[in-house]
């Protein structure tokens, strides 16, 4: 069950001097749900997260968080929210895991609870290893990443987005750096997370994960929003004929993955 | 021999505050030149425009010129220092130059997304810098600081120009006084390999470690 609307953007562009990024974007989320986006490489994909985390300002549109706008680009040249605090609930995991590598699993972890919530190292230290627990590396907290697999290093990470106790995770690609056997550990933590309810905003090519696991499915290209709706429509009926070939669904692909699987076997 | 003796009682005073200077000059040096990097790796014009005026202006300035400015031209404004502090602060102004590149170097070593992922977090700009970029540049800061400290033991023979009682200063009065160079020449130079040469081993001996351990 979902709930009330976390996050949401409105006619969001984005443009990096002449090259514009993302048009006209809208997008909400609410309380509970996973949205997966789905589309080709530089469609906008990554650039809309980061939007959505305000690592890049919005070109124009406005920007709402628990329904309060944050930001009316291009009117406000600032959001009109303390940024730091804004994202301590909006936490994000990257690509390329992005842990810290002076710093061990456990005090990856521990970090932001330190220095952005002002828990006290005892009390930050215990929701380390609490978190690295519920990622199954309990026994890595005292490891540098560096020694850590990429599997295990993204799972770090997402065990850092949630110690801050966000209101939504965004996810940048969290498998793609990963080789195939890694893929399936990260997942299901997930998966598990959008059993538990967290809010959760998926970038991903990964489309099993995105028919199992999303409520709602985005497909984006260049820099647009295709189309949007729940997952089971979206899998099994799309409007738009480029959705097809973005969810694998063209008979083209079909035939591809037939005789992908004839080779196989 | 007996010149060597005759000479000790004029430079090994000196020592000390030779010393003195360098490690002062190495703190300033150290301190506001990550002061210059940080402000230079903020993007903000407002911040970043004096602190790469500063850098420039200083940069083309001779050390002994900045030295001259610190101790004459602060005291022309009232701010009267004696030699030792306006050596002290004149060659870390002139050295924090360099230093702030040797961090702006390491800063640049720190891939960008990692301060992406602090920001994320929620830690503000300077938090960033804190705990996540200044850390990971050390290793690569050390070194070239710790041959900026050796080059500073030898521009601090500059100080006797303001009349700082360092090596060269004890030197110059021996020559005066005995009319001998060429000894006191050779004693200071003796001084300066005994101190010089370990340090800078050690310091290729860390670069060659922190390679090795960059390499894996």
């Amino acid at each position: 069950m979902t709930g009330e609307e976390v996050l949401a953007v409105k006619g969001l562009h984005k443009s990096f001097g002449a090259t514009s990024v993302l048009e006209d974007i809208d997008f909400s989320i609410r309380r509970g749900e996973t949205v997966c986006i789905v589309g080709p490489s530089g469609s906008g994909k990554t650039t809309l997260l980061r939007c959505l985390n305000l690592l890049v300002q919005p070109t124009r549109g406005q920007m709402y968080f628990h329904g309060d706008l944050i930001g009316d680009w291009p009117s406000s040249a600032k959001p009109r929210i303390n940024l730091t605090k804004y994202r301590s609930h909006v936490s994000m995991v990257f690509q390329q895991f992005e842990l810290f590598p002076h710093l061990t699993a456990s005090d990856n972890v521990s970090l932001g609870p330190r220095r952005v919530l002002r828990l006290t190292k005892k009390q930050a230290d215990e929701r380390a290893l609490m978190l690295l627990d519920r990622v199954g590396l309990k026994p890595f907290a005292s490891a540098r990443p560096r020694t850590l697999s990429g599997g295990q290093q993204q799972r770090v990470a997402i065990a850092r987005a949630l110690a801050m106790s966000p209101d939504v995770i965004l996810f940048d690609e969290p498998t793609s750096a990963l080789d195939w056997e890694m893929v399936g550990e990260v997942l299901d933590i997930m998966a598990d997370l959008a059993l538990q309810g967290m809010t959760m905003v998926v970038v991903t090519h990964e489309l099993d994960f995105a028919r199992d696991c999303a409520d709602r499915v985005i497909t984006m290209d260049r820099g647009r929003v295709l189309e949007e709706g729940r997952t089971a429509t979206m899998f099994e009926s799309p409007t738009e004929p480029r959705t097809r070939e973005i969810l694998g669904l063209s008979k083209a692909q079909s035939r591809g993955r037939k005789r992908d699987q004839r080779n196989i076997s | 021999m007996d010149a060597v003796q005759s000479i000790l009682p004029y430079i090994l005073p000196g020592v000390l505050v030779t010393l003195e200077i360098s490690v002062g000059a190495w703190v300033v040096s150290a301190a506001l030149g990550l002061v210059l990097a940080v402000m230079r790796d903020t993007r903000k014009p407002l911040i970043t425009l004096p602190a790469s005026i500063s850098v420039e202006v200083v940069r083309a300035v001779p050390q002994l010129v900045v030295l001259y400015i610190v101790f004459f031209g602060l005291g022309t404004l009232g701010i009267n220092l004696d030699s030792l502090t306006a050596a002290i602060v004149g060659l870390g102004i002139s050295d924090a130059v360099f230093t702030a590149e040797y961090y702006r170097a390491g800063f640049l070593t720190v891939a960008p997304k990692q301060r992406d992922a602090g920001l994320s977090l929620g830690l503000k700009p300077l938090q960033v810098a804190r705990y996540v970029i200044i850390p990971q540049t050390i290793p690569f800061v050390v070194p070239p600081l710790l041959n900026s400290f050796v080059g500073l033991m030898k521009s601090a023979t500059l100080a006797s120009a303001v009349g700082a009682p360092e090596i060269l200063y004890g030197g110059r009065n021996y020559m005066e006084t005995t009319g001998h160079v060429a000894p006191a020449a050779v004693a200071i130079m003796g001084l300066y390999i005994i101190a010089t040469v370990p340090l800078t081993r050690a310091v290729r001996s860390l670069e060659k470690r922190v390679q090795m351990r960059t390499r894996v």
